[in-house]
């Protein structure tokens, strides 16, 4: 009985460290500092993991009040895709639920320096806007951003940007609960 | 040197003949008497004085505290910091001198930052748990006690957890640090404990409601989103990434924002305070006297130069200042949590607020 209350009590536990910084860790996002504006950054992307380099941006946050535009700075994605960082516009503070209520995807990297060239070679209207909610322009034409734009669960949840960390977090309870039945069986025949 | 003394003294005397008549004629004043003339109820009351205009700040102009607060609140705040953590604090030679060097350590590790260096997160978050493991090695009156090893695995838990995620770490320990300032006051400053830890429950009440409360957007709605080039939305994705409810991420830039002024009110005003000997509160020149002996006046004067050169650049670019200082003090968040495991381990509440050299004005 010890054994089986040792063995849940460290599952929880298990479950508690995995899942609490799974849950925590919401992508990085990829701001960066003015302060580095002009430096390569490591957080470019959908997913926050590629080099970049840190550029000033038009951002749009969903608001109870519809999408609200600001100046903000990007990690975009290498030193020509400012168009991309249309998609690092991927960067969505805006969530899902924003984009679909006031079409608030992310403004992309570009507002004007941007949308000169993207990586795709295609010219970037991530910077203007984005229709209505259904998709950020940035967001497909940037190498980075199509990940977190198409996605449809944009870049907020961390348990996207980190399955191996949900699936370990899943495994610990149901390890608990198959050990716990094993014991009982055990008991039972015993 | 008793020229410069005597020169520094005749600078300052105005300021002191002044602060002297001020304190007269407010002790005039019934109700302000109890709280001038007694520590206890004039630190608590300067705190939630201080407090209470920091919340309306953070409400209605956010980024005002978070841009003016560091520029010129910064220096002056990590000054008070090392001196009374480390300088004013009764530690062995040994342990000064590892706190001291490990704070010098992670300076240098910022600053390779800041000149590109990659990879610095874990390397930070790496000194610092080692600094704290070193400090409570070093300082703790007996190593097998369960407090020690209470430290020492905490220290490790947390340093593990930052390793794996240091972005994520440094941020937690960006909010955490502000509320850290308030332990170290209330646990090893304050002489009265319950007091203390009324006003700390006060003040994260007040924190509370900017969090769970749309206070924050109401305060956007009707107060000023940007200053100095800083848009309460920019400030948002870096203080609460990823956080999709924008009344939710704005309580938190305006939590932050409140926290931090009230660690710099802790740190300039509450700790110095409860650090000096008698009720009174320092004169100018008691205080400049106080910090030559300290410091020693090349040193001083470096400072004063820092003091003074940071809010100036912030004129010239106030972000980047700002951002520049808040990466290069990160330190002084590492040595509070170093001082507070060494607090834990020594069990030594009270101490540090005995360490005082000073009289009444």
């Amino acid at each position: 009985m010890r054994y089986s209350k040792l063995v849940i009590a460290s599952s929880l536990l298990g479950t508690m460290l995995l899942a609490v910084p799974a849950f925590a860790d919401i992508p990085p996002p990829n701001s960066c500092d003015e302060a580095d504006a002009g430096k390569p950054c490591d957080n470019a992307g959908g997913n926050g993991g590629a080099p970049g380099v840190c550029q000033k941006a038009v951002c749009t946050r969903a608001t109870p009040d519809g999408p609200m535009a600001y100046d903000c700075y990007l990690c975009g994605p290498g030193s020509a895709g400012a168009g991309g960082n249309g998609g690092a516009g991927g960067f969505e503070p805006v969530s899902q639920a924003g984009a679909s209520e006031a079409g608030a995807a992310v403004v992309g990297g570009a507002g004007d320096a941007g949308g000169t060239e993207s990586e795709g070679g295609t010219k970037s209207s991530g910077g203007t806007k984005s229709n209505g909610g259904t998709k950020s322009n940035g967001g497909t034409s940037g190498s980075a951003g199509a990940s977190s734009s198409s996605s449809g669960d944009d870049g907020g949840c961390a348990l996207v940007s980190s399955p191996v960390r949900s699936l370990a977090s899943l495994l610990f309870p149901l390890a608990a609960l198959g050990l716990a039945i094993a014991r009982r069986r055990r008991r039972a025949r015993g | 040197m008793t020229t410069s003394a005597t020169f520094t003294d005749s600078l300052l005397s105005p300021l002191d003949r002044a602060r002297s008549a001020l304190f007269v004629r407010a002790a005039r004043v019934s109700l302000l008497r109890p709280l001038l003339l007694e520590k206890r109820r004039r630190i608590p009351a300067l705190l939630l004085a201080h407090a209470s205009v920091a919340l309306v700040l953070s409400v209605l102009w956010p980024t005002l505290l978070l841009i003016v607060g560091p520029l010129v609140l910064g220096v002056p705040h990590l000054i008070s910091d090392v001196r009374y953590l480390v300088l004013r604090s009764a530690l062995s030679r040994l342990t000064r001198w590892l706190l001291l060097g490990g704070g010098a350590l992670l300076l240098l590790v910022r600053a390779s930052e800041l000149a590109g260096l990659r990879g610095m997160p874990r390397v930070e978050l790496g000194t610092a748990a080692l600094l704290t493991l070193g400090v409570v090695a070093v300082a703790a009156p007996r190593l097998k006690s369960r407090r020690v090893l209470g430290a020492l695995l905490v220290t490790l838990g947390l340093a593990a957890l930052g390793l794996a995620w240091p972005r994520q770490a440094r941020l937690l320990l960006g909010h955490g640090h502000n509320l850290v300032a308030l332990g170290i006051w209330a646990f090893m400053f304050c002489r009265s404990r319950p007091r203390a830890l009324g006003v700390v429950a006060l003040l994260l009440g007040a924190t509370a409601l900017l969090l769970a409360t749309p206070l924050a957007w109401w305060g956007f709605q009707r107060g000023l989103p940007q200053s100095f080039g800083l848009h309460v939305f920019a400030a948002a994705d870096t203080l609460a990434p990823g956080i999709r409810s924008t009344p939710l991420a704005l309580g938190i830039v305006a939590s932050f924002a409140f926290l931090q002024s009230v660690h710099y009110a802790v740190w300039l005003h509450a700790i110095p305070q409860e650090a000096t000997r008698g009720e009174g509160t320092l004169t100018f020149r008691m205080s400049f006297r106080a910090l030559v002996a300290e410091l020693g006046r090349p040193l001083l004067a470096l400072l004063v130069l820092l003091v003074l050169a940071v809010p100036l650049a912030g004129c010239f670019a106030p972000l980047r200042a700002q951002a520049s200082y808040l990466s290069l003090s990160a330190f002084h968040g590492y040595l509070e949590l170093a001082a507070l495991a060494l607090f834990w381990v020594r069990a030594d509440a009270g101490q540090h607020a005995t360490q005082g050299a000073a009289t009444c004005c």
